[in-house]
């Protein structure tokens, strides 16, 4: 009997199928770098036609397998079990038909969500999702993450602009969900696999909303003494009936960071917060708009309010918040994203909160977040080669989301639960809860060989709670 | 007829006045007698443990406006009926969500929320409809197109499966992937899959400013065209058009939103011969929706393309049908005349040329009312074969007794 790697290769091509331990050392982890696992082999499919073979090879070896996209997920989700196989599915990224007229694409999931709206733009179209890593992440681990981004408050996330799936299963069937109008016979399967991680089979093909390109976009960056202030003056704008397309807040540490980077973009040194405003529309609609949000900043303690004069300085804007991220990579070696969500009138008390927990720790921790959504992303810079700090991180990472919990929020708002916060998600669920889930699972997966040890606590979602299961789902948690 | 032991059991779990021994329900000849009314999720709870053990099953009930939808049930002991399940529990008028039980009406949650500048986006016909019912169906309304539908609306759900678990997903919060995204499988399940106990909904602030307007007269080529540019204006929240008879065709539209921007696109849809009218036309476009389940015909909800459009409703009006289309949400509905003499082949003949115009539309196609002999043998979702596994296999696990309106789902599930 061939080896599965011989089968595997025949089937992706010897290049396309890496398996020497320096070839698959980028493969064991995504940019939760704290996780990670060691596949026996990656392999790069071309066509819907391939993954279906690879899957029903690694079914006959029984082997399970990993769906990866670009690897910039931050939950682990694409993080593989020892000795799973990898499918991963940038060389599948062909844009496959644009309808201008009903503002759809069919694409594959290798396509980067930046070059979509690229590609359409000339036809006066975008893909609004957007998350942070937009200019590497594909469309395909979008999908498996329901990923949103700072456009999210208006927009929605990846669910609001999926149309129609076309995925093979972990029995190498294939299954097309959805249509081009948006509207299924039948249960609302697109919507269940958006979001489900990657855990129910592999998306081959995606259908997408086109939306059309705002008519008109204003930006403002205001400057607080304090993120409480800043707090405020979301609620009011959103309380006062205005639905901006942004609402993102910088607090003062990650200010200093971004002032001390590359990317510095000339915000106020003295700010305890700057908050992005980002209001689209119609021409006629947004001076009222910008004068509305302008003048309820300013009531809420804003110390100064800029207007983006030009496209030049309103990149200038979002150059300080898209570049956060990499900016703190100047403070520390290593740097952990969390994510959690809470209602929105939470934030200001949950963020003292957060900052306390920091302290205790005695842990560099900065925030930068989608404040209209309520969703947080506390940052906090280390060193993981110093035992003692790895440990503190760990631990305020788990004080920040009970506390995040408490305060009626939840565990991930946009980054998933992946390997990273399966051993949280009962602060959300109950085990009634998550068995209604595994329902959901074992329709797609009975055995359980689609990226397993995902979402659900490892010590519950064992072959015990699935009679039918093989069980690849014991994988020790690392 | 149940025996005595039996209905002693349900009384005690659903506690004495829940249980009502007079029921007239009758849904594709199906007909219980009997009404379980459970006052809480507690009392849902232990009802539906109940009915499992005892191996009865049930129609489950919100506002029944939808129970046409549908294949046929399989028998049934009782109709379980939300409507006890009812009350506002938390409403936060700075965030704009509501925790709100699912056999409330959507108008009294609507008139609740409207009192502190929120509107509830959800707008399907029928004035007695829950807001259970309305996500269990994932009904819809001609505001969808700025409301979205709900499963844009829904950010939380307490669904009590047919075990008596009670179980929740999703939260209060608007943005949320935390585990699997339940909502999604729920909303349009038709409590197949578990009863709606409670739901964390999404509002949207009212509008400052909301006009209608209205063109008749119109052939078939020009109402799909202005129908989608109408749809396509900024403030637009309704874009429906709808067929007269022989007599042609009219548009109704919505927009909504501040005033200059309104005032705007309204500028614009007038320089397309689009007059502003009174507010009630969008109410009577959402009768109009309805209307077709209240006579004998044959109503199908078909998912169409703004480019197919025009095609689609040619088509259909060939076959004689009654016609109202959503442009913007790429969707219309089709009320077929019964066959002069309803045959097999006649049903077979509607069916198979539906399914055909769907296709060539780029959508699928539901057929939301039919007389039973419509129904038998036919699947009421369309051409779905291929998803039907995964739906029975979801069955098998929310509901393996078959306790939650058995039958009615796709494939007969």
């Amino acid at each position: 009997m061939p080896s599965l790697i011989e089968e595997l290769e025949s089937v992706v091509g010897r290049a396309g199928c890496l398996h020497r331990p320096e070839e698959l050392l980028v493969y064991e982890c995504d940019g939760l770098t704290l996780h990670s696992g060691t596949p026996a082999v990656v392999v790069l499919p071309g066509s819907r036609e391939e993954v279906r073979a690879v899957v029903a090879i690694c079914r006959t070896h029984g082997v399970p397998f990993v769906p990866r996209g670009a690897g910039t997920g931050l939950s682990g989700g694409a993080r593989p079990s020892d000795g799973a196989v990898v499918i991963e599915c940038s060389r599948m990224d062909r844009i496959v038909a644009v309808s201008v007229e009903d503002r759809y694409a069919v694409i594959e999931p290798g396509v980067v969500n930046a070059d979509l709206s690229k590609a359409v733009a000339p036809h006066g179209l975008f893909y609004a999702p957007d998350p942070s890593s937009q200019l590497a992440c594909t469309i395909g681990g979008n999908v498996a993450e329901n990923s949103g981004g700072p456009h999210t408050l208006k927009y929605g996330t990846t669910t609001n602009h999926v149309l129609a799936l076309e995925l093979v299963l972990p029995d190498a069937t294939v299954l097309r969900l959805g249509s081009p109008t948006g509207f299924a016979a039948g249960l609302d399967l697109v919507g269940a696999v958006v979001g489900s991680e990657g855990t129910l089979g592999i998306v081959t093909q995606v259908t997408v909303r086109l939306e059309p390109t705002p008519e008109c976009v204003e930006t403002l960056l205001a400057s607080f003494p304090d993120v409480v202030s800043a707090c405020r003056a979301v609620g009011e704008i959103i309380a006062t009936g205005l639905m901006p397309a942004a609402l993102e807040i910088i607090d003062r540490r990650t200010i200093a960071a971004v002032e001390a980077s590359v990317y510095a973009a000339g915000l106020p040194a003295d700010a305890g917060a700057v908050l992005i405003i980002e209001l689209d529309g119609a021409v006629v609609s947004l001076p009222a708009q910008v004068e509305r949000v302008r003048n309820i900043s300013r009531e809420a303690g804003a110390a100064e309010v800029e207007v983006a004069s030009d496209e030049a300085e309103r990149q200038r804007f979002w150059r300080a918040r898209k570049g956060a991220f990499g900016a703190m990579g100047r403070l520390a070696p290593d740097l952990y994203v969390h994510d959690a969500v809470v209602p929105r009138s939470r934030l200001p008390e949950v963020l003292e909160q957060i900052c306390a927990i920091g302290d205790r720790y005695e842990l560099t921790l900065s925030n930068v977040f989608h404040a209209g959504d309520g969703n947080l992303h506390p940052n906090i810079s280390f060193d993981r080669r110093d035992p003692d700090e790895l440990e503190r991180v760990i631990a305020a990472g788990a004080e920040i989301l009970e506390c995040c919990v408490a305060a009626g929020g939840v565990i991930t708002g946009e980054h998933g639960v992946g390997s990273e916060k399966r051993e949280y998600l009962h602060l959300v669920f109950s085990e009634a809860d998550m068995d209604a889930m595994k329902h959901l699972r074992h329709a797609f997966d009975p055995d359980l060989v689609c990226n397993p040890g995902k979402i659900f606590p490892t010590t519950r979602f064992c072959a015990e709670s699935n009679p039918k299961a093989r069980g690849y789902d014991r994988v020790p948690f690392d | 007829m149940l025996a005595p032991q039996q209905l002693e059991t349900l009384r005690e779990a659903v506690g004495g006045d829940g249980l009502i021994e007079d029921e007239r329900l009758e849904v594709d000849g199906v007909a219980p007698t009997l009404r379980l009314c459970p006052a809480n999720g507690e009392a849902l709870s232990k009802l539906l443990a109940a009915l499992e053990r005892g191996g009865l099953a049930v129609l489950v009930r919100g506002g029944g406006n939808r129970l046409a939808v549908g294949n046929p049930p399989s028998p049934v002991a009782a109709v379980l009926s939300t409507e006890r399940l009812v009350g506002i529990d938390e409403f936060d008028s700075s965030e704009g969500v509501c925790h709100v039980r699912s056999g409330t009406r959507l108008s009294e949650l609507r008139e609740h929320v409207a009192a502190s500048g929120w509107e509830l986006p959800l707008d399907p016909p029928g004035a007695n409809t829950t807001v259970g019912g309305c996500i269990a169906a994932a009904a819809l309304g001609p505001r969808a197109l700025g409301f979205g539908t709900p499963r844009d609306i829904v950010l939380g759900l307490e669904v009590v499966l047919a075990s008596g678990q009670r179980t929740r997903c999703g939260g209060r919060v608007v943005k949320n992937v935390t585990g699997y995204d339940l909502n999604k499988l729920y909303t349009g399940s038709f409590g197949s899959l578990g009863v709606i106990e409670a739901a964390w909904l999404r509002l949207r602030p009212k509008p400052d400013r909301v006009v209608c307007c209205r063109k008749g007269q119109l052939d078939a080529a020009s109402a799909s065209r202005l129908g989608i540019e109408a749809a396509r204006r900024i403030s637009s929240r309704a874009s429906a058009i709808r067929s007269h008879g022989a007599g042609g065709w009219s548009l109704v539209a919505e927009l909504a939103g501040d005033s200059l921007g309104v005032g705007r696109d309204l500028d614009e849809l007038q320089a397309m011969g689009i007059e502003e009218a009174p507010e009630a036309e969008i109410e009577r476009i959402r009768d109009r929706q309805d209307e077709a389940s209240a006579m004998p015909s044959l109503r199908f909800r078909i998912g169409a393309l703004p480019s197919k459009l025009e095609n689609a409703l040619l088509e259909l009006r060939g076959l004689g049908a009654s016609l109202l289309a959503y442009p913007g949400l790429r969707l219309l509905y089709a009320s077929l005349p019964l066959p002069e003499q309803p045959s097999t082949q006649a049903f077979d003949d509607a069916f198979f040329t539906v399914a055909k115009i769907a296709r060539a539309a780029g959508g699928s196609y539901v057929c939301e009312a039919a007389p039973i002999g419509a129904k038998a043998g036919r699947d009421m979702f369309g051409d779905c074969a291929t998803v039907v596994p995964i739906i029975r296999a979801l069955k098998e696990g929310f509901d393996p007794a078959g306790v939650l309106n058995p039958g009615r789902l796709a494939g007969g599930v």
